[in-house]
C-alpha cells in the first residue's frame, strides 16, 4: 500500500510517495495554473512511471491521498474570490475599511513603509456597496441592547442577492458573546438564497476584536466557494481513478482537514505550503530526536523561518494575509525577502542586498532568460558552490559566464573588488541578514537560538545553512533527505487536526486573592467540553484532545496560550492555571514582568484534535554498496579563506556514518549541499546529512 | 582623562560594513520588540509611543527605531544632558543607567520616560542606547498627566532631570521607587521602565557581541560611517534641489485658558547642500499646556522630514548635520521655564510637524524628481480624549479612548491621501477595536464610521477620518477630559489649490433621550433624531462630566487635498459621493460636479458649474499687475516648478517669473505671487460643512488671473499680508 502527498507551488507541484516498507520517494511535475489537479495528476503519473506501474494501478494501490495548495492565497492575493457581501452591526459598515487605522501600510515591506508617498491601501475583499448595515445590537456581556430587526435583515440579504454575491459573511459585534443574532441571520440567507454560501464570524473565529473578526470571516466568505470548486475538481479527478479513501488537505494550524471541509475552512488553507514544511520538520525532529528545531526554508524569493519548541510548532494567533488579517491560530512563519533570486546592488559605495527579488523570470542572470542584475544564486555559481551542468540534477544548465559578468559590472567593479571577493561578499551580507532574522525569531519567543537545531530546505537552504547558522550561533544544521518537497513531505505526514475556540471572557480583578472565586467554573468546564465535543465530532473517536486557556494580565496585551490538564477544572485547578500563565509569561517576556496584581483575565478557551493517519516509519539507509568517495574536487571560495579545494560528492553515493570533513560539497539533484572549512558532515541512518558547525562543543 | 574611546578609522571593506549596518539596526529593532513584550501596555504596543536606538559617545543617532518619529530627537538630547549634567557626578560607569523625562532636558513633555544606557569598552565609552516610552500617569494634578489648568511645569508631573538608576550594574531600587511613586499607575509604570532598562541591555549586549566580533575599530568605523553616508546622501539630495525660501504657517487655537491665536511660523531656507529652519516668527509662548520646548521643537521638524526627504536614506544623525534650526527662547514652539507643556506634543510641536511638513513639501515639489514625495498636511489637529473614574467592573479607570488614530493622510501629486491612515508620525500605529475599547471603558458607540466630508477637497482628495459617538454603558458618570486645536482653525491644509479637511468636530448632547430610545429597543446609529441639550464646546474646555443621558460624538480631522478641486474627474467625484467621501452639496459646490441621484455625473450641468466657477475665480480682484508681461517663449529656461501649478522660468528680459502651467505670467519670481493673483476670501461654507474659522483668522483663495485655477487656500491672521510661501529667484 500507499500513501501519497501533493503540494503546489508556484513552479513545481510536488509528490512524496510512501510506500509501507517505508520508501520515500519525490516527484516533481510543473504546476498548471490554468488547472492546478493537472500537475497532481501528471505527478502521479511520474510516479507510476518511476514504480513500471500503469496509474491506474498505482491509485489502486493508493491507501491515503493528501494535498496542500496554494489556490486559496493565489485566489486572495489576486483578488479572485467570489462575489461576496457583508452583513455586519448597522453604524460599524465600514470596519474593514478603516482596518484600525492599519490599511496603509500592513502587509507592505519595511522600506516601503518608511516611503509615505508608495503607500497605498489593500484593494477590498467586500466592497462598501456589498456591505449591510443589520440592525442590531448585543453589549460586552452578550446582552441583547436592540433585537434583530428581521424584516430589514431579509431586505439587506435581498439587495446583497439582487447585486449577485456568490457568498456571504456575517460578522456582528460581539458575537462571539452572544451568537443568537449571526445564526439567525444565517438561516435568514439560507431562506433567502439557499445556494449562497455562508460564513458566520462566530461559528469561524469566535474570538474579540471586531476587525480581526470580520476580516477573517469576509476572506473565509470569499474564498469558500473558490476552494469548494477547486476540491470538487481535485476529488473528481482522483475518485475518477478509482480511488476511495481519505483525502485530505493542508491547512496552516498544524495538520489536515478532510477534503469535504476544506472549503468551510478555506481562510485555514491560506500559508499551508509554509505550515507543511514546518510540520514536516516537526515530523523529522520527532525521529531524529530533536525537540527543539528552527526551520529555514530558502527559495527564490524569499527566507521563511519557523521554530518548534518541545515538538510543539509555534503558533501566532493573528497574522497578516493580502494585507488583511486572519485571526485563526496558525503555525507562525516569519518571512524576509532573502533567496536564490535577491538582487545584490551597490549605491555611492555601499552594497546592499534585497529585498528586491529577480523572481524565476527573469531570474538570475545565471539562468540565461534575460536577467542582467547579480543575485544570490549568481555568486554561488561564480564561486564554483553550484555547479553549473548540476543545476536542478543538469536538467538546467547555467550560463556561468553571465553570473560572472553580473557581478563584475554591478559589484566587484563599483566597488574595486576581485570578482570572487565581491560575490562571496554578496554571500556574507545576504546570510548575515538571514542569521539575523534567525535569532529575532528565536529572541522574541523568549529563547536562544544557540538551543536548537536548524533544518534547512528550500532550493537554496542547504547551499547557505552551512553560513547563515554558524553567524547565529547554531551547533547542528539537519539537511533532510525530503528537503525538496518538504511541504508535500509534510502534508502526507502531517495528522487530522481540528481546532475550535471560543471566548469565554471571564476575569479575576485588580488586586484578586484566587482566581477560582471570580471566575465561572463551571462555564469554562462547559465550553471546554463542549469544543472537544466538537473535535470528536469532525475526527472520530481515536482524537487525541489538548485544551487551551488564552490568558492575559488585565491592561496588557500579551495573550498567552497555557495548556489546561485532562479532566474537570476545579477551584485549585483554575488557581493553578493562574500561577503557570505567569510562569509561561515570565519565559517570554522576562522574570518579574508578571503584573498579576491588575488582575488576570481568561478570554478564549482553544481545543485542538488531532487523529493520526497510520503512516509507514521511514526507512533506514543500506549503506553497503555505497562508495563514500567524491566524484571530484573543485575549487570553491569561502568567505574569508578565498579559494579552498572541496570534495564533491553525491548523495547517492554517502551511505550513514562515514563523516565527511568540511569544506566539501555533496550534490543532490535539488540542492547544493555546503560543509563549510570547518564543518563536518555526516547522514544518518535515515539518510538526513547533518552538518556540525565549528560551533559543536 | 579622557572617557571617550578615540577608535583608529578602519578601512572596513563594503560587505563587512553592510554586515555591521544590518546587525546594528537589528539590534534596534530586537531593543524595541524587548519593550513591547516587557511593557505589554496598549501604547507601547498599540500606538507604539516610544523609540529606542543606538548613540555615539555624545549621543549622535546612529540607528533609530521607526515607531513614533517624534521621540528620534529627544533620546539623542537625552544623552547630551545626562553627559552634561552626569559626567562630573555621579559619574558616568560601565553598567550605568539614567533616567530622565524632564522636558527641557530632552524629553518631550513629562509623561515621556528615557532610560539611557552608556557602552563602553575597558574605561572608555564609546556610545550609547536609550529607549523612552509614554506613560499613562506620572502623575502632577490631573489623571493622565495632560494637565490643561496647569499654569507651571511643575504642576503637570513629576519632574526627573538625569539621575543615576542603575549603578554598575545594580539598580538603584530607591530612585525607583521614589519614581514610581510619584505616579497613579505605579505598577504600569514600574512594567514600562523595566521594559525600557531590558531594552537598554538588549541595545548594549547587541553592540559589545558585535564589538567582540568584528573589532571596536571597525565597528566604531561603520557607525560613524553610516552617519557620513547619510550625511552624503542628504547633501547631494539638497543640492538638487533648487535654492529657495519656502514659508508655512499654522495657526493654533485656544491655549487651555483663553481661545486665542498663536502662530508657528517658519522660514525654510535652503542654500546649497544645507537647509534652515527658522522659527523665530512664531508668536510668544502660552500661558497653558500647548508649548513645544526648544527638544519639541526639534522632535516635530525631524519628524516632519524624515519620511519626506529621506523616505530612502538611513535614519541618523547624518540626515541632521545639514540643518539648522533657529527659533526665540520664550516662543511657543520653545517655551522658557517653566512654561507648561504637556499637550505640546499634541499642541504646538504638532503643528512644528505640519509647518516643516508643507515648507518641506514646497521645496520638493519644486524639482520634477521629487515632486512625488511632497504631500499636502495630514490631519493636523490630534483631539485627546481622556476618561476618568469608574468602570462597568467598579475598577478607577484612567484612559485615553484612542479614536484619534483614525484619522486622515494627506493628498499626493499622484495620489489621494490614505482613508483612516493613522497618524503620520507614527510610523505603524494601530486604533483598538470598539470590543476592545467597550471590554475595558465604560462606554457603549453607536457608529465608528468614515466621515462625509471630513477631508480636503482637490484635484486629490485628503485622506478620510473615522469618527465615533458614544454613550456610557453600565456606569452613571465619568470625568471627560477633551484637548485640541483644528477646531476653529483649518490646520490641515491642501497644497497647490487643494482645501484644508474640516475641523474637529465634538457633540455633547446632554439629557438626551437616547435612554428612552434604547429602552424601546432603538439604538440610533447617528446624532440624527436625538433630542437634548446642545453643549458648546471651545477647543480645550475644562474637564466635564459626562453623564448617563449624555451622548458624544467626535469627528476628528483628516488629510488636506493637493491641486483645484474642479480638476477632479468628474468620474471619480461621482464615486466619491456615492461612496460616502463627500456630499452631494460638497460635490456641487467644491468641486463643480453635479452627481444625479443614482449617482451619475449629470455632465451638462457639471461643465456649467465648473465653467461659473472659473468665471467667477476670474473676477475676482487682482491686487497688483504686470504691467509688461514678457511673453513665454517654448524654450523659457525652467529654474523650478511649483508642484503642478505652475513654475518659475527666465524670460526674454533675462528675470526670473513666477508662471502658470497654463502659459500665464503671474509675478515677478521676487515678488510674493500671491500679490498678482486674483483672491477673495472665504467663508467656512465656502470650504465644506465640516470647516470653521475663528473670528482672528480668515482664507483667503488665491487664483491664476489668466485661467482661473485654484492655486492656494491661505489660512492667516486677520489683517495680516499674504503669505510669500515660495521664493524661488535666480
Amino acid at each position: 500500500m500507499s500513501y501519497i502527498g501533493t503540494d503546489i507551488g508556484g513552479t513545481f507541484t510536488d509528490l512524496v510517495l510512501l510506500s509501507d516498507d517505508g520508501d520515500i520517494r519525490i516527484f516533481k511535475a510543473l504546476t498548471t495554473p490554468e488547472d492546478r489537479t493537472k500537475g497532481v495528476l501528471n505527478a502521479m503519473n511520474l510516479a507510476a512511471e518511476a514504480l513500471g506501474i500503469a496509474p491506474a494501478e498505482l491509485v489502486a494501490r493508493l491507501q491515503y491521498f493528501s494535498h496542500g495548495t496554494t489556490a486559496a492565497t493565489n485566489a486572495f492575493i489576486e483578488r479572485k474570490g467570489a462575489r461576496t457581501g457583508l452583513l455586519t452591526t448597522r453604524g460599524f459598515e465600514d470596519t474593514l475599511r478603516i482596518q484600525r487605522a492599519m490599511g496603509g501600510w500592513v502587509g507592505m515591506a519595511a522600506h516601503e513603509i518608511s516611503h509615505f508617498s508608495v503607500r497605498r491601501l489593500p484593494d477590498p475583499i467586500v466592497p462598501r456597496a456589498l456591505t449591510e448595515g443589520i440592525v442590531e445590537r448585543v453589549d460586552y456581556k452578550g446582552e441583547i441592547i436592540v433585537p434583530l430587526d428581521e424584516d430589514a435583515a431579509r431586505a439587506s440579504i435581498r439587495r446583497l442577492v439582487a447585486q449577485g454575491v456568490e457568498s456571504i459573511a456575517i460578522s456582528l459585534l460581539w458575537s462571539f458573546r452572544n451568537m443568537a443574532h449571526e445564526q439567525r441571520l444565517a438561516e435568514l440567507v439560507a431562506e433567502e438564497a439557499p445556494s449562497v454560501f455562508v460564513t458566520t464570524s462566530s461559528s469561524l473565529v469566535p474570538i474579540i476584536g471586531e476587525y480581526e473578526r470580520a476580516s477573517t470571516t469576509a476572506i473565509n466568505a470569499y474564498l469558500g466557494p473558490v476552494i469548494h470548486r477547486y476540491i470538487n475538481g481535485l476529488e473528481r479527478a482522483i475518485r475518477g481513478h478509482g480511488f476511495e479513501g481519505p483525502i485530505s488537505i493542508m491547512e496552516s494550524g498544524g495538520g489536515v482537514l478532510p477534503a469535504s471541509e476544506a472549503a468551510f475552512q478555506a481562510a485555514n488553507l491560506l500559508t499551508s505550503g509554509p505550515a507543511g514544511g514546518v510540520l514536516a520538520s516537526q515530523k523529522l525532529g520527532e525521529l531524529l530526536g530533536f525537540p527543539n528545531v528552527l526551520t529555514a526554508d530558502m527559495g527564490g524569493t524569499s527566507f521563511d523561518v519557523g521554530l518548534i519548541v518541545n515538538g510543539q510548532p509555534l503558533l501566532e494567533t493573528v497574522r497578516e494575509e493580502g494585507r488583511f488579517h486572519v485571526a485563526l491560530p496558525s503555525i507562525k512563519v516569519t518571512a524576509i525577502g532573502a533567496g536564490g533570486g535577491s538582487i545584490a546592488r551597490v549605491r555611492d559605495g555601499h552594497m546592499t542586498v534585497g529585498p528586491e527579488s529577480a523572481g524565476s523570470t527573469p531570474g538570475p542572470a545565471c539562468y540565461g532568460r534575460g536577467g542582467v542584475e547579480p543575485t544570490i544564486t549568481d555568486a554561488d555559481v561564480v564561486l564554483g558552490i553550484i555547479d553549473p551542468k548540476y543545476f536542478l540534477g543538469g536538467k538546467m544548465r547555467l550560463d556561468i559566464d553571465a553570473a560572472h559578468k553580473a557581478v563584475r559590472d554591478h559589484v566587484a567593479g563599483p566597488l574595486g573588488m576581485e570578482v570572487a571577493e565581491a560575490a562571496s561578499g554578496i554571500r556574507e551580507v545576504a546570510n548575515n541578514q538571514m542569521a539575523d532574522l534567525l535569532r529575532r525569531v528565536t529572541l522574541r519567543a523568549g529563547y536562544d537560538p544557540r538551543d536548537f537545531v536548524l533544518m534547512a530546505y528550500g532550493g537554496a537552504g542547504a547551499t547557505h545553512a552551512h553560513q547563515f547558522a554558524e553567524a547565529a550561533g547554531i551547533a547542528t544544521i539537519i539537511i533532510p533527505n525530503t528537503g525538496p518537497a518538504h511541504s508535500a513531505y509534510g502534508t502526507v505526514t502531517g495528522d487530522r487536526h481540528r481546532s475550535f475556540s471560543l471566548a469565554i471572557g471571564q476575569h479575576a480583578p485588580a488586586r484578586f486573592r484566587r482566581a477560582s472565586e471570580h471566575v465561572d467554573i463551571a462555564k469554562i468546564n462547559d465550553s471546554l467540553n463542549g469544543l472537544a465535543a466538537r473535535c470528536v465530532e469532525a475526527l472520530g473517536d481515536g482524537v487525541t484532545i489538548k485544551r487551551f486557556i488564552g490568558m492575559r494580565f488585565r491592561q496588557q496585551v500579551h495573550e498567552i496560550s497555557v495548556a489546561v490538564p485532562d479532566g474537570a477544572l476545579d477551584a485549585a485547578g483554575i488557581d493553578a492555571l493562574v500561577d503557570r500563565f505567569e510562569e509561561q509569561y515570565e519565559r517570554v517576556y522576562g522574570k518579574n514582568t508578571a503584573l498579576r496584581i491588575s488582575g488576570v483575565e481568561f478570554s478564549v478557551v482553544r481545543v485542538e484534535g488531532t487523529s493520526p493517519v497510520i503512516k509507514p516509519v521511514p526507512r533506514k539507509v543500506d549503506g553497503s554498496g555505497r562508495s563514500n568517495k567524491p566524484i571530484d574536487a573543485r575549487e570553491v571560495y569561502f568567505y574569508g579563506r578565498g579559494f579552498l579545494s572541496a570534495a564533491i560528492y553525491r548523495s547517492e553515493d554517502i551511505g550513514p556514518g562515514q563523516p565527511l570533513a568540511g569544506p566539501c560539497i555533496i550534490e543532490r539533484p535539488d540542492t547544493t549541499i555546503v560543509v563549510g572549512p570547518a564543518q563536518t558532515a555526516e547522514m544518518e541512518p535515515y539518510g538526513n546529512i547533518i552538518i556540525r558547525t565549528s560551533q559543536a562543543a | 582623562m579622557d572617557v571617550v574611546f578615540n577608535y583608529e578609522t578602519q578601512d572596513v571593506d563594503p560587505i563587512t560594513f553592510e554586515v555591521i549596518r544590518h546587525r546594528l539596526l537589528s539590534i534596534t529593532d530586537e531593543q524595541a520588540a524587548t519593550l513591547a513584550a516587557v511593557s505589554g501596555s496598549t501604547l507601547v504596543n498599540e500606538a507604539t509611543d516610544f523609540n529606542t536606538g543606538l548613540y555615539r559617545a555624545f549621543g549622535e543617532v546612529v540607528t533609530m527605531g521607526r515607531t513614533v518619529t517624534f521621540h528620534a530627537a529627544s533620546l539623542s538630547l537625552m544623552v547630551k544632558h545626562v553627559i552634561e549634567d552626569c559626567a562630573e557626578n555621579p559619574g558616568i560607569n560601565p553598567g550605568d543607567m539614567f533616567i530622565v523625562n524632564h522636558p527641557h532636558k530632552g524629553a518631550l513633555h513629562c509623561p515621556d520616560i528615557g532610560i539611557l544606557a552608556p557602552i563602553f569598552v575597558g574605561d572608555k565609552r564609546i556610545g550609547w542606547t536609550g529607549a523612552c516610552a509614554h506613560q499613562l500617569d506620572v502623575g502632577g494634578m490631573v489623571p493622565g498627566s495632560f494637565a490643561s489648568m496647569a499654569k507651571d511645569i511643575r504642576q503637570e508631573g513629576i519632574l526627573i532631570p538625569p539621575v543615576k538608576l542603575v549603578d554598575r550594574g545594580e539598580l538603584r531600587a530607591d530612585v525607583l521607587n521614589f519614581i514610581t511613586g510619584m505616579s497613579r499607575l505605579p505598577i504600569n509604570i514600574s512594567l514600562d521602565l523595566k521594559g525600557l532598562m531590558a531594552a537598554c541591555n538588549t541595545g548594549v549586549k547587541g553592540v559589545l557581541d558585535t564589538v567582540a566580533k568584528y573589532g571596536v575599530d571597525t565597528v566604531l568605523t561603520v557607525m560613524d560611517g553610516m552617519m557620513d553616508l547619510s550625511e552624503a546622501k542628504m547633501r547631494k539630495r539638497l543640492h538638487e534641489l533648487p535654492d529657495g525660501v519656502f514659508r508655512a504657517q499654522a495657526f493654533l487655537d485656544h491655549d487651555g485658558f483663553e481661545n486665542k491665536i498663536y502662530k508657528i511660523h517658519v522660514e525654510l531656507r535652503k542654500q546649497g547642500d544645507s537647509i534652515t529652519f527658522d522659527y523665530t516668527g512664531s508668536d510668544d509662548q502660552a500661558p497653558g499646556f500647548v508649548n513645544a520646548t526648544r527638544t519639541g521643537l526639534l522632535a516635530g521638524i525631524y519628524a516632519g522630514i524624515l519620511p519626506l526627504i529621506a523616505f530612502d536614506l538611513p535614519w541618523n544623525d547624518g540626515l541632521l548635520r545639514p540643518l539648522e534650526v533657529l527659533s526665540r527662547e520664550g516662543s511657543v514652539v520653545s517655551c522658557k521655564f517653566p512654561a507648561p507643556c504637556s499637550q505640546g506634543p499634541l499642541g504646538a510641536m504638532w503643528l512644528v510637524e505640519v509647518t516643516t511638513t508643507e515648507a518641506m513639501s514646497k521645496l520638493l515639489a519644486s524639482h520634477p524628481d521629487y515632486v512625488r514625495e511632497a504631500q499636502a498636511a495630514p490631519a493636523s489637529g490630534p483631539d485627546l480624549f481622556h476618561i476618568h473614574g469608574k468602570n462597568q467592573y467598579g475598577e478607577p479607570a484612567t484612559a485615553p479612548i484612542l479614536e484619534v488614530m483614525l484619522s486622515g493622510g494627506g493628498a499626493y501629486a499622484h495620489r489621494d491621501g490614505i482613508t483612516v491612515s493613522g497618524q503620520r508620525n507614527i510610523t505603524a500605529g494601530r486604533a483598538p477595536n470598539v470590543e476592545a475599547t467597550e471590554l475595558k471603558l465604560p462606554v457603549l458607540y453607536m457608529y465608528r464610521r468614515i466621515i462625509t466630508d471630513s477631508s480636503g477637497p482637490g484635484r486629490n482628495t485628503g485622506g478620510q477620518a473615522a469618527g465615533a459617538a458614544f454613550v456610557l454603558h453600565d456606569v452613571h458618570e465619568v470625568e471627560s477630559l477633551v484637548a485640541c486645536h483644528g477646531y476653529q482653525s483649518p490646520t490641515s491644509r491642501g497644497l497647490f489649490g487643494g482645501y484644508p479637511s474640516g475641523c474637529n468636530h465634538r457633540r455633547l448632547l446632554r439629557n438626551s433621550n437616547i435612554r428612552d430610545l434604547m429602552q424601546g429597543g432603538e439604538f440610533p446609529d447617528s446624532m440624527n433624531g436625538l433630542v437634548g441639550e446642545e453643549t458648546t464646546f471651545t477647543a480645550k474646555p475644562p474637564e466635564f462630566e459626562f453623564a448617563h443621558d449624555d451622548v458624544y460624538e467626535c469627528n476628528p480631522t483628516a488629510g488636506g487635498g493637493w491641486g483645484d478641486p474642479i480638476g477632479r474627474e468628474p468620474e471619480l467625484v461621482a464615486l466619491d459621493v456615492t461612496g460616502g467621501a463627500f456630499s452631494a452639496a460638497s460635490a456641487e459646490r467644491i468641486f463643480g460636479v453635479a452627481v444625479t441621484a443614482s449617482g451619475d455625473v449629470d455632465e451638462a450641468a457639471t461643465a456649467a458649474r465648473r465653467d461659473a466657477i472659473r468665471q467667477e475665480r476670474l473676477s475676482w480682484p487682482v491686487t497688483r499687475r504686470l504691467q509688461h508681461p514678457p511673453h513665454v517663449h517654448g524654450n523659457a529656461e525652467a529654474l523650478a516648478i511649483v508642484g503642478d501649478v505652475a513654475r518659475i522660468l527666465k524670460l526674454t528680459d533675462g528675470r526670473s517669473y513666477f508662471v502658470c502651467n497654463c502659459g500665464h505670467v503671474i509675478s515677478p519670481a521676487d515678488e510674493n505671487w500671491k500679490d498678482y493673483a486674483a483672491h477673495a476670501p472665504a467663508t467656512a461654507e465656502d470650504l465644506g460643512p465640516r470647516v470653521r474659522i475663528h473670528a482672528d483668522l480668515e482664507v483667503v483663495r488665491h487664483a491664476c488671473p489668466g485661467c482661473g485655477t485654484l492655486l492656494d487656500v491661505e489660512v492667516k491672521r486677520r489683517g495680516e499680508d499674504s503669505l510669500f510661501d515660495i521664493e524661488i529667484a535666480a
